[in-house]
């Protein structure tokens, strides 16, 4: 080793003073760090002291014998005649491509790759995984024919590599074996270096679990495809097992030509928490293929001694087995390599006793160095917590069956929120506004900056004027008086009917011609405030069906009209006192449904009213004994204030089959949207208002309330019709005085 | 003093109160107003109690009858209208009473008045409903009917067609009738607000002659 030669601070190797990064663990090298003693300061001085290589000897005086094996430096000796035979420059400075004869075979490798020959056939899944396709790379299925000019194109293409992956020089056939693992490596990581760096570490971790027995182990692999292509030149193929021991010397080619110890750092972080020797891993040592005789004594030694992470090349020699393996940040994505205080923590928190240091037979053992392929894949399992993968459920073994997902297995499912997922509304942040609307906005502003407010104001203020209040009383007063007038005088301008209307003689026939045996149905619906008219005006109707002695049912449709139309019959009754309300009289009182009630007359008559007000069966009574349908009784009489009222009446019953004679007493507000069903023989008559009822009492020549008001009635009418015409007037004349004055303004 | 005296006091006395609304709104007539509107709610709810719950549900279910479970879980549902979780419940029920209702009230408004009125406007040119002949006068007063008829149709047409020019207009045809059918509407609904006033004459009337025969009786 030279004074301008660099030690790797990780795996305390030496590099040319020419590379950025270590050639055996890719790690940073600092330039201006000092060599052999020098270097041995603060942390990595104490790691070596506590190594298990360089333990025997000061780390100090360690400088060049205990960091290059022997035979290493033979095949670095090798390497470097043939270069200053050939070149005399070393290519990798230049970016050249060296013309190396042993560099060749990866050419030739590519070349048999591409053409797909039985060889590639063998492994389909070569370009997918790299497990495969390191397989193919073994010396067990290389081809057997190999020329000196696939060997020079295999040369130039693994220069072309490593030079652009800018590893630097390779003195040696060791260092170029690990230069092409790391260069492959690397290659297959640039892509995906921070992306697919779990992954690869799950894919081998799976690797190790399902195929034990199947390692990828890239450094063992191409030493020996290395050494099988500088022989295949000179000498007839030879077995696997030949060629793996005729490279080197004993001692130092044991951790190359053997296939590296398989490494699971789950077991490991088991074993240091746990405390104790694993068995299984003195199985995979005692399970190691021995092709060095030499070193079979030493590999028992091994064997039944507990590895360690120093020994088994993980960490740097010298660092505490508890310790958590450290990393560079280059070597760690971006984010990961801010996650790491944390990890350093959780790696504390899971920190435990340590594993106890075996003591090995150091002189006979080679000094572990932490393989390429191991070392691409170390940091997570020391930054990141050891947490089992968690099984998958039944329900994360689904497969989708629709959407982006369809025919993924292990897809977790997910809400149904397509029943819940409505579109938001859609408020507008801004108040849009149209011409139109703008011109209101101008207009009501200048209204109000004109308009005086409080004059406003103290208008709505205002109580009304007296002349309005002494207007409503002489209205009043004048109404009074023609109502009042007549009940104390008999004036003569009264003047009673001669003609009587069609409708009121009709109704009157109808009554008249009703069999006396057949009762009457009183379908009663009015309200409170019409009580009266209703009273005055039925008076005359209800007296001929008792002059008749024809029993009457009452229902009203309404909740107030049975009660208020049994009450006048009760009153009339103490007038016509041969006609006994108790005994001719049955009131079945509310009918419920509007017009569904009505209908129901028609279907089931029974069903419809049950009971009397009273609460008896109705259809018992002595008056209803023999009614089972509605056109069992005489005539249905109407007594409403609703011409609506009569036209459900006319819809719902009217158009049945057989329907007895629909009369009606109406209110004078409902005559005239009565009188067309009247017109086209819907109903047979009715009577309606003062007018309908003086006519009808009229007729029976019996003198009640409708004659007796008819004054009143008159009087009153004419006053109102006064009122109406001098209003009328007046507002005419007001509001053309008005205009005039606008006119006459503008 | 007997009740019916005691009664025709109260009523009087009401009936005064109510007539003071005409010197302006004030407390007395408030307070009639408010007994008015109590008295109709507790008697609309004995009504309601006796003549159609234990009438028309609870006697049908204590005689056995089953088909009366039908209204009373309608009501029930009903009744969760008043809870505004539960409401849409009530939607059942409430689509039951609109939609037989509505269907019972458009078959009867085609047979009853729709058809019924054609018949009758036919009516006026041929046989009269009681078989008797028609006579010229009816015929006179059939085309006045159906002059209106059409007139009153005619006014309540909205469409119009676009000319050349862009302006739209409807035929000459449609705005005279139009025209002719306004006036009727116009006396249509004078006919109407006369019925209603002569109610109102009626009911004052009447009351006066309450108030009148009271005081009189009072007198004697």
């Amino acid at each position: 080793m030279t004074m301008a030669d660099i030690i790797c601070p990780i795996c305390n190797r030496v590099n040319e003073s020419s590379a950025i990064r270590c050639w055996y663990c890719q790690a940073i090298l600092v330039k201006n760090q000092p060599t052999g003693s020098e270097n041995d300061a603060g942390e990595y001085s104490d790691m070596r002291q506590a190594g298990t290589v360089n333990k025997s000897e000061p780390a100090s005086e360690s400088g060049k014998n205990e960091e290059i094996p022997e035979w290493l430096a033979r095949i670095r000796q090798l390497e470097k005649e043939k270069r200053e035979k050939s070149q005399g420059v070393n290519p990798f400075i230049n970016g050249e491509s060296p013309k190396d004869e042993n560099s060749d075979w990866l050419s030739a490798l590519r070349l048999e790759e591409e053409s797909e020959s039985d060889f590639g056939a063998q492994e389909p899944e070569r370009e997918s995984s790299p497990l495969s396709e390191s397989e193919s790379l073994t010396s067990e299925n290389l081809p057997e024919q190999s020329s000196t000019k696939k060997d020079e194109e295999v040369s130039d293409a693994l220069d072309s590599l490593l030079a652009e992956l800018g590893i630097g020089t390779s003195n040696s056939l060791d260092e170029l074996v690990d230069s092409v693992t790391v260069a492959e490596t690397a290659a297959e990581n640039s892509e995906q270096v921070e992306s697919d760096f779990l992954e690869r570490l799950d894919f081998g971790e799976r690797n190790e679990s399902e195929k034990p027995t199947e390692q990828f182990i890239p450094g063992s692999i191409l030493s020996e495809e290395i050494t099988d292509i500088s022989k295949k030149s000179d000498s007839p193929p030879r077995s696997s097992r030949e060629e793996e021991t005729i490279i080197s010397s004993p001692e130092p080619s044991e951790p190359i030509n053997e296939p590296e110890p398989e490494f699971d750092f789950r077991s490991i972080s088991q074993l240091e928490s746990n405390n104790e020797p694993a068995g299984k891993n003195d199985s995979d040592f005692e399970n190691e293929p021995e092709s060095n005789t030499d070193t079979e004594s030493a590999r028992e030694e091994q064997s039944q001694e507990l590895p360690t992470l120093e020994s088994s090349g993980i960490i740097p020699p010298g660092t505490d087995g508890s310790r958590p393996v450290s990393f560079e940040d280059d070597d760690l994505p971006e984010w990961l390599s801010l996650e790491e205080p944390v990890s350093a923590k959780k790696s504390d928190a899971r920190k435990i006793e340590p594993a106890p240091i075996v003591e090995p037979d150091l002189s006979k053992l080679e000094r572990a160095h932490l393989p390429a392929w191991l070392h691409a894949i170390r940091p997570v399992e020391a930054v990141t917590p050891l947490q089992p993968a968690p099984e998958p459920t039944k329900e994360n073994e689904k497969t989708a069956d629709q959407g982006i997902l369809a025919g993924i297995e292990g897809v977790l499912r997910s809400a149904d929120l397509t029943g819940q997922v409505k579109k938001p509304p859609v408020y507008s942040s801004g108040i849009e506004v149209n011409d139109r609307q703008r011109q209101n906005v101008a207009l009501y502003k200048t209204l109000l900056e004109s308009a005086d407010l409080e004059e406003i104001v103290g208008v709505t203020q205002k109580t009304p004027p007296k002349s309005s209040f002494i207007l409503k009383i002489v209205v009043t007063l004048a109404l009074l008086a023609a109502v009042l007038l007549p009940f104390f005088s008999y004036m003569p301008f009264v003047v009673s009917p001669v003609l009587f209307p069609a409708e009121v003689i009709n109704t009157f026939s109808e009554i008249q011609n009703l069999p006396s045996d057949k009762p009457v149905l009183l379908a009663a619906h009015f309200e409170a405030s019409l009580a009266g008219e209703m009273k005055w005006i039925s008076m005359a109707v209800i007296e001929h069906l008792m002059t008749r002695n024809i029993p009457m049912t009452v229902m009203s449709t309404n909740a107030i009209g049975y009660a208020v139309l049994e009450e006048e019959i009760r009153d009339i009754s103490s007038i016509e006192t041969n006609y006994s309300v108790d005994d001719q009289v049955v009131n079945l009182g509310y009918l419920p449904g509007g017009t569904l009630g009505i209908l129901s007359l028609t279907r089931d008559l029974h069903q419809a009213l049950p009971y009397t007000t009273n609460i008896q069966p109705a259809w018992d009574q002595k008056v209803l004994i023999g009614i089972n349908q509605l056109s069992d009784f005489g005539a249905v009489i109407v007594f409403t204030d609703n011409a609506d009222i009569v036209k459900t009446w006319v819809e719902q019953v009217g158009t049945s089959a057989d329907v007895p004679p629909i009369l009606a007493v109406l209110s004078a507000q409902a005559a005239p949207m009565t009188q067309p069903y009247y017109d086209s023989g819907q109903i047979k008559g009715f009577v309606a208002g003062m007018n309908g009822s003086q006519s009808y009492e009229q007729i029976m020549q019996r003198p009640y309330h409708s004659t007796l008001a008819f004054g009143s009635f008159q009087s009153t009418l004419l006053i109102t019709a006064l009122i109406i015409f001098i209003g009328g007037a007046v507002s005419l004349i007001l509001s053309s005085g008005a205009g005039m004055k606008k006119g006459a303004g503008k | 003093m007997t009740a019916e005296l005691i009664w025709t006091f109260v009523s009087f006395i009401l009936t005064v109160l109510v007539f003071s609304y005409l010197l302006g709104d004030n407390p007395l007539f408030k307070f009639v107003s408010a007994l008015f509107v109590g008295i109709s709610a507790g008697y609309f709810a004995v009504v309601i109690i006796y003549q159609v719950i234990l009438a028309r549900l609870v006697a049908p279910l204590l005689q056995g009858s089953l088909i009366s479970l039908i209204p009373l879980v309608l009501s029930g549902l009903l009744l969760l209208k008043l809870s505004p979780r539960l409401s849409r419940a009530g939607d059942i029920s409430m689509a039951v009473l609109v939609g037989v209702g509505a269907a019972v009230a458009a078959g009867g408004a085609v047979l009853g008045t729709l058809f019924g009125q054609m018949e009758g406007a036919i009516s006026y040119f041929g046989a009269q409903p009681n078989g008797t002949p028609t006579t010229f006068y009816r015929v006179v007063e059939g085309i006045f009917f159906l002059i209106g008829t059409l007139a009153a149709l005619a006014y309540f047409h909205f469409g119009a067609r676009r000319k050349k020019q862009g302006e739209q207009r409807q035929p000459l045809l449609v705005r005279i009738f139009a025209w002719v059918g306004k006036i009727f509407i116009a006396i249509t609904l004078g006919a109407v607000f006369a019925g209603v006033l002569t109610a109102g004459m009626t009911a004052l009337i009447e009351r006066s002659d309450f108030l009148i025969q009271t005081i009189l009786s009072v007198i004697k």
